[in-house]
């Protein structure tokens, strides 16, 4: 029962990840750039938003019935309409759901319709102030509900725009760094070497913003340091932590290592391909250690502190 | 930036002080209260949580030496009442199961005695 819930989550987590943060990156890291630099990757941007926009709606229906299953009585109700609408309809979480599977829905038919037309600066405006509207919503279930105030709400919703800017962001910049590794050409390189500051300086906010609402959340969460070590909550909040400071390591060594080395080549020759190899791996292992910490998250949700 | 500092000072001073409330629903008192005893029928049974409960998915039965007592349960807010008949004098069990507003389900039960 609860596996089906944690799965439905991840999914859910990873989709609105990678909605918000790959249509960010788009903007702040692809929209300027050339014709003919961004149109092959303005077309894997499309399909992928697709993807992740599906996927967002399955699994927020997957979240819904697992909630049909657990608040009702088990898996008989996993297909009991009265159970399913009364979860939509009457409890605190469908209110917010409803206008969250709208929202996805949305994302879909949008993405369909800009399939085969430009990726335009208005319509990454609209997608990804539409996937932003579905991460920060995501405040409005679970366990930050059950606070008074906005605190713990505010924390939540910066916590997750922060994460999605920056986990989701991984993963367009891997693919134009994987292309500017391999590709003969340097049109791909040109994108790479033009994404990567920018994807850094979001990188510094989005990093700093998700440490410090992270350590909000958690005190609110587990209110001491007994709870953080003696409770399997505290201990899935601290594996948490140890993936955050893991990816940051990472992040670390990418900009103040790799980067310059990168950023240097430039001015005298084409980059080393093995360092942008090697730039190109390891952001691909630190989305490897993102989504365990969607993983983690996913399970936090689950857990009473 | 400045702006922003001050909202990020603001939000971490609140956190502090909000560190109170714990993110789950517990049985605050009842009412007759748990384990307690009451002479002659009580009205109704009431049970207090610490924090509003989902009314559809949130009920309670009692039940008495001769079976089931009174009706369902009705849920408003943090609180859940049973309106009961006249009861026997005896020992009378309260099951209650609430959904808490981030969706997790707590259950748990108690009783009380009804004496002449």
């Amino acid at each position: 029962m609860d596996e089906f819930l944690v799965t439905a989550r991840l999914v859910h987590f990873a989709a609105a990840t990678l909605l918000f943060g790959a249509s960010l990156f788009s903007l702040y890291a692809s929209q300027e750039l050339s014709k003919r630099v961004g149109a092959a990757f303005d077309r894997w941007l499309k399909n992928t938003l697709l993807f992740a926009a599906v996927a967002a709606l399955l699994s927020g229906l997957a979240w819904w019935d697992a909630l049909a299953v657990s608040m009702g009585e088990g898996w008989a109700d996993a297909l009991n309409v009265e159970t399913l609408k009364a979860v939509l309809f009457d409890t605190e979480f469908g209110r917010v759901w409803i206008w969250r599977l709208a929202i996805s829905a949305l994302l879909i038919f949008v993405l369909l319709f800009v399939r085969r037309s430009d990726w335009t600066p208005r319509i990454n405006f609209l997608v990804a102030g539409l996937a932003a509207a579905l991460l920060v919503s995501l405040a409005g279930v679970g366990h930050a509900t059950m606070h008074e105030g906005a605190v713990h709400q505010t924390a939540q919703a910066i916590h997750l725009i922060a994460a999605g800017a920056w986990v989701g962001g991984l993963v367009p910049l891997s693919y134009v760094l994987g292309k500017a590794s391999s590709a003969r050409t340097g049109t791909w390189t040109t994108h790479a070497l033009y994404a990567l500051p920018r994807f850094s300086r979001v990188g510094y906010f989005a990093v700093s913003f998700v440490l410090l609402s992270g350590c909000l959340i958690g005190w609110q969460m587990l209110g001491g340091w007994s709870e953080l070590f003696g409770t399997l909550y505290g201990r899935v909040v601290l594996a948490k932590f140890f993936l955050f400071s893991l990816m940051t390591t990472i992040a670390l060594f990418n900009r103040f290592y790799l980067m310059p080395r990168i950023a240097a080549a430039r001015k005298g020759a084409k980059p080393r391909p093995d360092q942008l190899r090697l730039l190109w791996r390891s952001v691909i292992v630190e989305q490897g250690i993102a989504l365990a910490a969607l993983m983690a998250a996913s399970i936090l949700g689950t857990l009473q502190p | 930036m400045r702006k922003l500092a001050n909202f990020v000072a603001t939000l971490l001073v609140a956190g502090m002080w909000a560190t109170s409330a714990f993110a789950h629903v517990t049985l605050e008192r009842t009412s007759p209260p748990v384990g307690g005893s009451v002479s002659g029928s009580p009205g109704e049974v009431r049970l207090w949580f610490s924090e509003v409960v989902e009314p559809r998915f949130s009920g309670a039965e009692v039940t008495g030496p001769s079976g089931r007592v009174g009706g369902r349960a009705s849920v408003s807010g943090n609180q859940l009442v049973i309106g009961l008949p006249q009861l026997a004098p005896g020992s009378y069990r309260v099951n209650w199961h609430v959904i808490s507003t981030d969706t997790h389900k707590m259950e748990g039960s108690f009783t009380f005695e009804v004496r002449p």
